[in-house]
């Protein structure tokens, strides 16, 4: 491609010189009445000048030897032919010829520098901006797909990317037959010495201390290609073992994070799922085997503990449920109309046992609109945060719900007397499988899934929960939720 | 609760959950009659007279909601329909496919039996026929569209009316958010439930009926309305 345009701008050179040294002729015919034909010489230098400046030398030289045989034939006697009959008209010419040749030498050479510090300024721009562009790029994807079009602006020639961490090839064009395996593993393997032997054909990303990636081009590079090349894998070599190191850290905390969501997952069931089921077997088997021995009301005390940890084990396995639902981000939200009351009375209904001799007050404003919500993720997030607060409330306790409508937003307060929780608590209680310990006194512990299936959900809708301190003792989980949704779900 | 004996047929492919939902029903004084099966309960639907089925979705050999239809295509027995917790749009098919109601699993036998005698006693009362209908203070006048609450007559709008009477013509069944609106506004007009919500709301109003306790309308979360019986 690079040569087509030499030969085609080469051409056009000539051209251009051919009818300067027309359009200079006319002019000088015009001016011959007024001026010394020797001057005349003058402006067909002016015209040579302009050629060597504008186009190579060549054409300069072209220019000169076109501008010397036309002056001889039109403006030196005798006209119109090649003979010269004054010796100094000869001697004018042959000084011309030779002042036309030094000066349009030099004015070309001037052009090349200058193009050539153009291009050396723009070479230094490319580079500036791919090391950049490398500095901001935050996956090693990133940092390939850049390197990919930084080496297609450069060079024209087909090549592969080839990354050696991911085992990943990326070749243009696509059709483009990658070295064999044989080859990559000697190089992954020699690192440096057998890269020095096939140089111009591969360029290597090296880190510190091992090839992260290879360049592999086809074709023999230029020098300056080469050269371009070189400076974009070191560049991309850096960017790539950060953008790696950065990788390979998340990978790691996901695993862990995973490993500690899975062992608390596996404690949580093995004993949240065992708990209530010893009671069932117990109370179970006490009464197939004890039965005409036991008074009516031991009997029937028997038959509602297995009723009422039936109910919990049910309670518990929606929760693991809704959990992993939440976790996998299966949930769509099926939002519709819905009144507030609706919704609080739903909870409170299925919380009817657990909050049984908890004194419930209800405090819902008038004016409260209908909301735009998945209208039982949102009653089994109140029923999570009410039955935490039914859990702390002793028998006989009060727990609060109130409900008003702000400026931005609808708030939800509900309100314990529990022993509230301490501020280094306070977030933490929203983390999966985090449960305050409030020592032995506490019979039936919380799974620590409640309230972080609740935020889940509140948050899904782009509400918000936070614990607040109730100043007349114990909490205040305190819901938030938007008034104009922000969220719309897919209808 | 004195309700006449009935034949009721559950399809259920549980052998405990059978054996516990025989036992109450028995224990109640119903005839018991057992499919394990769709295709063994269609048959028995059709063989004998029976006056309510117990239907889970969860069969092995068809969908439930077949069943449904397929029950539906011969008599208007009172289906009540048992599935598992998940899905509301679960319930909602099925509610819509004719069913007239639905226990979730796990379920006390209390909550069962309830929905058994309302779904009864619709079917015993027969109300479209009557001209009076009456729970405790509250009267309506299906002819005269007149209402009474505490023998104090109310004002309801015509919608209010319609929404009422749906609700009361089969008390204690789920009418759907899409039945209601699809009989009070229409068919075009079946996805717009806060017309439906405003609705209600008036209706609660006038009839003083606090939805934290209600007295006459209780929401079935996500799925419908059902009058309380």
């Amino acid at each position: 491609m690079f040569n087509i345009t030499k030969t085609t701008s080469l051409l056009t050179g000539y051209w251009l010189a051919t009818l300067t040294v027309i359009g200079i002729s006319l002019i000088t015919e015009l001016l011959t009445p007024w001026l010394p034909h020797t001057s005349l010489l003058l402006l067909f230098m002016a015209g040579i000048v302009f050629i060597s400046a504008k186009t190579a030398l060549g054409p300069a030289i072209f220019a000169s030897a076109l501008s010397f045989t036309v002056f001889n034939f039109f403006f030196t006697e005798p006209f119109f032919t090649l003979d010269i009959t004054h010796r100094h008209d000869f001697a004018t010419l042959l000084l011309f010829i030779s002042v036309s040749l030094i000066t349009g030498n030099l004015a070309s050479k001037m052009r090349l520098a200058i193009a050539d510090s153009k291009q050396a300024l723009d070479r230094q721009h490319r580079f500036f901006s791919f090391s950049q562009k490398m500095t901001s790029a935050a996956t090693s994807q990133e940092v390939m797909s850049r390197l990919k079009h930084a080496i297609v602006q450069t060079t024209s020639t087909p090549f592969c990317f080839i990354n050696r961490h991911q085992q990943q090839f990326i070749c243009t064009p696509s059709t483009l037959s990658v070295p064999d395996d044989a080859i990559l593993e000697s190089i992954w393997r020699h690192e440096n010495t057998y890269l020095q032997q096939i140089k111009g054909q591969f360029f290597s990303l090296r880190s510190a201390d091992k090839t992260l990636a290879l360049i592999y081009v086809t074709k023999q590079l230029s020098e300056s290609q080469s050269a371009a090349l070189h400076t974009f894998s070191n560049l991309a070599a850096l960017a790539l073992e950060r953008t790696l190191l950065a990788e390979d850290l998340e990978k790691t905390r996901l695993i862990s994070e995973t490993e500690q969501l899975r062992s608390a997952l596996l404690s949580s069931v093995s004993h949240d799922l065992r708990t209530p089921l010893s009671s069932i077997i117990g109370s179970a088997s006490s009464l197939l085997e004890y039965q005409e021995k036991l008074s009516q009301q031991d009997q029937r005390q028997l038959l509602t503990t297995i009723l009422d940890e039936s109910q919990r084990l049910d309670r518990h396995i929606q929760n693991l449920l809704d959990m992993t639902r939440f976790g996998q981000g299966k949930v769509t939200l099926k939002r519709d109309w819905v009144d507030i009351k609706d919704i609080t009375a739903g909870a409170l209904y299925r919380l009817r046992d657990e909050l049984d001799k908890r004194h419930i007050e209800i405090d819902i404003q008038d004016n409260m609109p209908i909301i735009w919500v998945h209208g039982l993720l949102i009653e089994q997030a109140l029923v999570n945060i009410l039955d935490n607060a039914a859990r702390v409330t002793p028998i006989g306790g009060q727990i609060h719900l109130a409900a008003r409508l702000t400026t931005s937003c609808i708030e939800i307060d509900i309100s314990d007397n529990g022993p509230g929780i301490a501020d280094q608590e306070k977030e933490k209680i929203f983390d999966m499988f985090y449960s305050v310990a409030h020592g032995d006194s506490q019979t039936k512990t919380g799974t620590g899934l409640g309230l972080a299936i609740s935020k889940g959900m509140i948050a899904a809708h782009g509400g918000n929960i936070n614990v607040l301190d109730n100043p007349s003792g114990g909490t205040i989980m305190h819901v938030t939720l938007p008034k104009h949704p922000v969220v719309y779900g897919p209808e | 609760m004195n309700i006449a004996a009935k034949t009721i047929l559950i399809i259920e492919d549980e052998a405990q959950i059978r054996q516990f939902l025989r036992i109450s029903l028995e224990a109640q004084s119903h005839t018991v009659v057992i499919a394990t099966n769709a295709s063994e309960g269609l048959e028995l639907a059709s063989k004998q007279p029976v006056d309510l089925i117990i239907l889970d979705l969860g069969l092995p050999d068809r969908d439930g909601q077949q069943v449904i239809k397929e029950l539906r295509k011969r008599s208007q027995i009172p289906i009540i329909v048992l599935s598992v917790r998940a899905s509301e749009d679960e319930k909602v098919r099925a509610l819509d496919a004719g069913a007239n109601d639905y226990v979730t699993k796990p379920f006390g036998i209390s909550e069962l039996m309830a929905r058994v005698r309302a779904l009864i006693r619709i079917n015993d009362n027969q109300p479209s026929t009557q001209a009076r209908i009456q729970f405790d203070n509250l009267t309506i006048d299906t002819q005269s569209h007149e209402v009474w609450l505490d023998n104090e007559a109310i004002h309801l709008s015509r919608k209010e009316f319609e929404l009422l009477y749906q609700l009361t013509v089969t008390p204690g069944r789920i009418l759907t958010h899409q039945q209601l609106l699809k009989i009070i506004w229409g068919e075009h007009f079946v996805s717009e439930t806060h017309y439906l919500r405003i609705l209600v709301g008036h209706l609660r109003q006038k009839l003083n009926d606090d939805p934290m306790q209600p007295r006459f309308i209780i929401t079935v979360q996500g799925i419908g309305y059902r009058f309380k019986y």
